[in-house]
This record gives C-alpha cells, structure tokens and sequence, in this order.
C-alpha cells in the first residue's frame, strides 16, 4: 500500500515520543551545530553591516585624505576644500608627562583636531557629555593616560612643549575604530595645543588629516580619486566611508568564514553522532517496522513515516539551535564591544539563519540517511530475526543519497564563502582526514578479528566487541580520533607560538625605541644614555616617510598610480612606508645582488631594494625606483638587492637609499637603546627615561620591557590573530609565500619586538 | 570498557601524532617558525579532551548500567 500524506503524518506523529527519547542525541548535536552556526553568521553579519552602514561615522567623514610627515600645501588644501566641508586635523606619536616630574611618562597618541571635528558621529566624554575638539590648551585624554599617569580632570600634563589642561577623559570617540591601533592611549588637543607643543616641526613623522563631508549624491571614490589624480605626487592616502576601515573588514569577514567551517567541521563529527542516534533510533522500532510491513507498508512508506519523525526532530532541534544561536550574540556583541564595532542587542539576520538552518538540515539528513535507507529495503522477516541474525550489507542504496548530502554541504560551504578556494582546500583536507580515520577503523576492526582469542572471558568480549556486527568502532575512530586530533593542532600550534614569541622577542629586543630624534640634538641625546648606562649599545637610523611612485626600466617605468591591481606581494606600493639612507649595509641584511656604494658616493642617486619587492615588481639591477617625499618626487637606480632578516628586531627599510638621494629632505632620526644586563635597574631605566623627555620634548620614549610586562599577553593574541589571519591569505593564494607573508607583518614596522612592531603591523606604523 | 579504554588511548596516540605532526608542518612550513610545543599543556588538552568524552560516555551509559539483567533479558 502507498500511504497518504495524512496518513503518513498520523502514523509519525503517533510513534513519535515528544520526549524524544532515542533522539536526544541527534537533537544535542543539531542544538549545538546550528547555535554555533547561526551565532557565527549572526555575528559576522551584524559587524560587517556595522562596517558598511556606519562607515561614515568611523571615518569621521565621507572621504578622509592623509598625507605623512607634512602638512597639505596651499593648492592642495584648496581642491579639498572644495569638495565639501573639510575638518582638518593630525595625529601624532608624542609623550606625556606630569610637569616636573619627568619619570611619570606614558607614550600617547596625540590627535589634534579642529572646531569643526567630528563631522559625523558624536564624541562624548566618561561622564557622557557631548563635546567636540577642546578649546585652548585643554586636551580630552583618554582612561589610559588618567590611569597611568595617576592625572584627573583639572590636572596639568606636559605635551611636547606644552602644558595642557585635562579638561575630561574620553567617553566614546565615533572614529576611533578607523584610526586602528594606537602605540599609547589617545590625547585630543585643539589645533592652538598642538602648535603649542611645538611637536610638528620639518621631518616629525606627522600625519595630516583632512576629513570632508561631501554634499548629498557626491561620489566620495571619485572625488578621492580625482585628487590623486591631480596632486599625483602628494602621496594622499585616500579612504571613503565605504572603507572606512578595510583591515577590520577584512579581518571580520576572513575570521568569520574561518570560524564558519570550524563550526561546520564540528557539526559533521556531531553528524556521526547523528547517525548513531537514528540507528539506535530505529533499531528500537525494528519490531513496528516490521509490523507495519507485514500489514502492507511499502518500503516508500516507512522510509516516509520515519522521515517525518525525523524532519519533526530535527526541525525543532535547529529552530531551538536558532533561538540559541541568536540569544547568545548580543552577549557575544557585549564581549566585543570597543574592539570590533557591533551594536548592542539581539540581532536577526535571516541570511546567516537560513544558511545554519540548511546546514543543521543537510547534516542531519545526510547522517540519517543510511539507518533510513537499511530500515525500509530489509524485509519484514529480516527485521523479526534481526535480533538473532543482525541485518548486514544496505550501504548501497544509501551511497546516492549521502554523496548529494554531501555534496550540498559542501556546495553550500563555497558557494557562501567569500574566500571560495580556502573553504574548498578546508573541506579538502577534513574529508582527507575523514577517510584516513575511517580507514584507520576499517582496519582496527580487521586486526581485532584476525588477533588470536584471548582466554580470558572479559578479554574476549572486549576484543570481540571491536569487531562484531553492529560495533562502533569505526564510527568511534573518526569521531574521536578528529576531535582529539584537532585539539592537539590547535594546541600544538599555539604554544608554538607563544614559544616563539616568548623566547625570540625579550632577547632580542632593545631596552627602548626613541621616534622623532631631531639630527641637531644626538649629541645630547647620546649624552643621556651614555651617563645613565656607559655600556649602553645605541642604534640611530634616519627616518623618511615616502610612497612609491613608479618603478621599472629607465624610460619605462610602471606609475603605481596606474595599476589597476598591485602585483601579488608588492605590498609596499600601498601608501606611504618608512625610507632610509646608510653609507654601510644595514644590520641584519645581506646582499643578494649588485654592490653597495662606497662612503661618500656623490654620483647618481642609488637605492637598495629588499629582494623579495624585487621578486614581486620583476625588478632588476639599473631599473629605476621613484618616490616621493613629502610630494617632491626623487628617481634612484637599483644598486643591490637585499635579503633582509625581519626577526632581527632591529630597523628593517625595504629601500635603503644611498645618502646622496635623499639626506637633504627634512627628516629626523630613530634610535634603539639596548642596555647591558647589568644596567637593567629602575635607577638606570629613571636616569634614561627621565633624562630624554626632560631634554627631548618632541621625541618619545618607547620602552619596550614595560611594554612586555603589560602587553605580552595581547601581543600574543594579536600575533596569533595575525598569524592566522595571513594563513588565511596563504590558504586563499594557493601559492602562499608564508614567510614572506608573515614577515610583511612582522616587518612592516622596525622591528617584530617592539609595541610598536605588533601592534602597527595591525594598522600602519611609520617605520617600514 | 575495558575495550574502549584500549581504543581511546591508541587514538590519544594517533591524535597525538597526527595533530602534533600537522601542527609542526603549519608552524615551520607555513609561518617559517621554530617547532616549540609546550608538551605539558598538548597533554593537557588532549587529557581534558579524552576525560570529557569520557564522562560523557559514562553519564551516558549510567542507565544501562543500572539495569538489572532479567529486566533485559525480558525485553528481548
């Protein structure tokens, strides 16, 4: 007989126990796939549109153009003030002290803004008042500097040469999240603080900031694009209010997927579980199966009946998965508050819903469908013994309907994924493991029916419950096996890297970084250090901030301006990077090809290029690399190719210029101190600190151990986010340089030690 | 049990090598790192990991446990 729908339902929902008993298992697995899931999009979904929609507000502007080491000449700042209503401000690395007491010192970042900031968004203080840029000598600082300093509102605090006033402490700062890491905690000043601290002077590694709010229907890529175009040498970095912060977007959106198919792997183990469950489920039935084909149910319809039971269970299971999965974002949301932007509350996103429903579905039916399958093609007399004589064989005619199954899940996991080839490689290499495990069991199962049988009877049972009909075995090797297998991974890899960074970093590096030495004051500068600690190993490099802005064979060289795409690896053609000249070969680096110039070189201007830039743009000795400098373009000829070693944790330049190129444009230096062991003292580390920001207003004092003690951990954790953000990327290329990529991290900044080296790498730091 | 104890420490084993040996090949490999594992802390995991699934097993198997036999054997 072919049973009606009706009838069909009438019977499920008869032998259905609403109290799912043999079917908790199956809904444990789907609760918990489809929360994590669903939580996963829910929350990947709900920043990424906070990204998009509030693009605006994190900007501070529609289009936003920085310029480093220099302020917007005449013409320039014209042209942007045409486009709309225009904000201009700067941020900067500066120090902060109590007046008169030098050793109470803190990095900041310092961001000066004018009356009309913030164009868009609201700044408030701690005590919610709405308040914009602050007037005079006042400065908003934010909890950090309060806390480290030990300063309260109404208190001094000396910046560069000026002596501000804490008018608050910082509340909420709508830009905050585009501005990406800071070295210290951020110092707002109006525009009449900063000139005060006299901390803006020819070569300080200053970045202008022009935020404009356009008119309504003005296109902020095309007008960003149009001033490019225009002052081709300026070396704007141009930033709209669609992204307004493209690294975190990135970030998100890469982190989501990656957790996307971590969750998915995690559901397909519970898959095995699932299958397990509806065995078991519908071995418990065997007798009304078989009763019901005895009276004349056809194979079609207890596959049906119990299809229902099973579609009933299981669409309880995910919807309960759903409410889980959206309950738990806005504690998630809570949790990530102030590092990713997402809105407080409960938030629904039918796309990411739908998608962790089909997947919970398409497992479940998957992992069902072989007990389903074996269930209604034995006949009834099969099913009576089965007791007795246990049913075999019956994988066949589940093979069809597993494998498309499968093949939804997996279709459903590229087709969804932004980075189609990493799901792929991903879902690859976990069916790679499936089948190592099943085969794993398969033989497990052999080898204890081929081992001879021991004499003791608990022995023999326990053996012989490896390999008798209906064992688990091979469901239990998988499951387990890449469960525990995974958890070693990840443990593995992490402790790797935590003693990695645990022992490379403190040894190598230096006691403190100094950034915006003026040229005129090392002398002095070496003078404190020296009294302080004579053994004291000082590092001094000059530091440029330039763009590249063509590069290629004399008389054919490539604009960066007109590249539609930069070529793989070329990442420092991105904006503006750190340039620096030396008469010598710097540390840590080795020469690949070509000659260095000799001490006093007074020819054509030359340039040394880091070899794996050179790989990347097909570079070759006598090709000519242009930048520009605070927007005069200069033209060197590749002299040598350098293999630099990023982990020195020293300075690192992609291009060293030949001191004849580029000394004569304002810059300023950097320095490293490395004290002797001996000269580790608070005595010593007061007498330095104190010595340089009392002689030095406008340099600051980075000192790393400090650093450590309170930024180990979250270096730590950026590094592994970093790391494995950029496995992403290797996974994404198929043709991943892995080392080159995690040393564009690590070296962007001077060096893989410093606060400034991890955390910069996240953003864009002034050494690179 | 006694055949599942087995099972679970030879796949303690196998996870032990087939994590430990993907995880050395993502970080010299892929991240061009030193292979620095903290051993303890693996152990650890991979312990709180087997001892999780094992009190699962256990909690799950309670009832069987419990039962008597002829209550069994008469549902046969």
């Amino acid at each position: 007989m072919n049973l009606s729908r009706g009838a069909a339902w009438t019977l499920a929902r008869r032998g259905l126990d609403w109290r799912f008993k043999g079917l908790r298992l199956l809904l444990v697995c789907l609760v918990l796939g489809t929360a994590a899931l669903s939580a996963i999009g829910t929350l990947t979904g709900a920043i990424e549109r906070e990204l998009a929609t509030r693009g605006r507000e994190m900007l501070g502007a529609d289009v936003e153009f920085t310029l480093a080491a220099r302020t917007p000449a005449r013409e320039e700042r014209a042209a942007i003030a045409a486009l709309g209503d225009v904000s201009e401000g700067a941020r900067l690395q500066a120090m902060a002290s109590v007046p008169g007491e030098q050793t109470r010192t803190t990095p900041i970042e310092l961001k000066a803004v004018d009356a009309k900031w913030p164009l868009y968004g609201r700044f408030t203080l701690s005590d919610g008042t709405v308040a914009r840029a602050p007037a005079g000598l006042t400065a908003w600082i934010a909890p950090g500097v309060a806390d480290r300093l030990g300063v309260k509102v109404g208190d001094s605090l000396k910046v560069g040469e000026a002596v501000l006033k804490v008018g608050g402490v910082i509340g909420s700062e709508p830009d905050r999240m585009a501005e990406g890491f800071s070295l210290g905690p951020t110092v707002i000043v109006g525009t009449a603080a900063l000139d005060a601290s006299r901390l803006v002077q020819p070569g300080s590694m200053v970045r202008s900031k022009l935020r404009v709010k356009l008119p309504p229907g003005a296109d902020p890529v095309a007008l960003g694009d149009g001033i490019k175009e225009r002052f081709p040498l300026a070396g704007y970095e141009v930033r709209t209010r669609e992204k307004a912060s493209p690294g975190l977007d990135r970030f998100v959106s890469r982190m989501g997927q990656f957790l996307v198919l971590v969750a998915l792997a995690a559901l397909a183990i519970a898959g095995i579980g699932i299958g397990n469950g509806v065995n078991s489920y519908l071995e418990a039935r065997r007798s009304s199966i078989a009763t019901l084909k005895i009276l004349g149910a056809s194979s079609g319809d207890i596959a049906r009946i119990f299809l229902l039971q099973l579609a009933a269970a299981s669409s309880l299971a995910i919807l309960a998965g759903l409410v889980v999965g959206i309950s738990v974002t806005p504690l998630l949301g809570r949790a990530l508050q102030g590092l990713l932007p997402i809105e407080p509350g409960f938030v629904f996103d039918a796309g990411a819903l739908a998608i962790a429903a089909a997947y919970g579905a398409l497992i479940a039916l998957t992992f069902a469908a072989p007990p389903l399958v074996r269930a209604r093609s034995f006949p009834a007399m099969a099913l009576m013994r089965a007791r007795v004589s246990p049913l075999a064989g019956g994988w066949r005619g589940a093979v069809l309907p597993v494998a498309l199954g499968l093949g939804g899940i997996a279709a459903l996991a590229v087709l969804t994924a932004p980075q189609k080839l990493l799901a792929a490689g991903f879902l690859g290499g976990a069916a790679a493991l499936f089948l190592l495990l099943s085969a794993l069991g398969w033989g497990v199962q052999r080898l204890a029916a081929k081992v001879p049988r021991p004499k003791g009877a608990i022995a023999r049972m326990a053996l012989a419950n490896l390999h008798r009909p209906g064992a688990q075995t091979s469901a239990l090797v998988v499951a387990l096996g890449f469960g525990l297998s995974a958890f070693v991974l990840l443990a593995g890899v992490q402790t790797s890297l935590d003693g990695n960074i645990a022992q490379r970093v403190p040894n190598k590096a230096p006691d403190y970084f100094v950034l915006d030495l003026p040229r005129s004051r090392v002398g002095e500068f070496d003078a404190i250090v020296r009294a302080a600690a004579p053994g004291a190993e000082i590092r001094k490099v000059p530091a440029l901030r330039g763009s590249i802005v063509a590069y290629g064979p004399q008389g054919a060289m490539t604009r960066v301006a007109d590249l539609k795409q930069l070529p793989d690896n070329a990442w420092p053609l991105r904006g503006d990077r750190g340039l620096t000249y030396a008469d010598e070969v710097p540390q840590g680096n080795v020469l690949t090809a070509g000659t260095w110039w000799a001490k006093d070189y007074a020819g054509e201007p030359l340039v040394s290029v880091d070899d794996d830039l050179g790989k990347a743009l097909d570079l070759k000795l006598g090709d000519r690399i242009a930048v520009s400098i605070l927007g005069v373009e200069r033209s060197a000829k590749i002299a040598s190719f350098r293999r630099i070693d990023w982990e020195n944790m020293g300075f690192n330049y992609v291009l060293v210029f030949s001191p004849n190129a580029i000394a004569d444009a304002p810059h300023n230096l950097a320095a490293t101190v490395s004290l002797p062991e001996g000269a580790k003292t608070p005595e010593v580390r007061r007498a330095i600190l104190g010595g340089l920001v009392k002689a030095l207003p406008s340099s600051s004092v980075i000192e790393s151990g400090r650093c450590w003690g309170r930024r180990a951990r979250s270096w730590a954790r950026w590094a592994r986010r970093s790391l494995r953000r950029r496995a992403l990327r290797c996974f994404r290329g198929w043709r991943c340089w892995p080392a080159r990529s995690l040393r564009r991290a690590n070296a962007r900044p001077m060096t893989m030690s410093s606060c400034a080296c991890w955390g910069r790498a996240a953003g864009s730091f002034w050494y690179c | 049990m006694a055949e599942y104890v087995l099972l679970g420490a030879l796949l303690c084993a196998l996870a032990l090598a087939l994590g430990s040996g993907v995880a050395w090949a993502v970080v010299v490999w892929l991240f061009e790192f030193d292979w620095l594992p903290d051993w303890p802390r693996i152990l650890g995991v991979l312990g709180a990991g087997v001892g999780l699934v094992m009190a699962l097993a256990i909690g799950g198997s309670l009832g069987l446990l419990r039962s008597r036999p002829a209550q069994v054997l008469r549902e046969l």
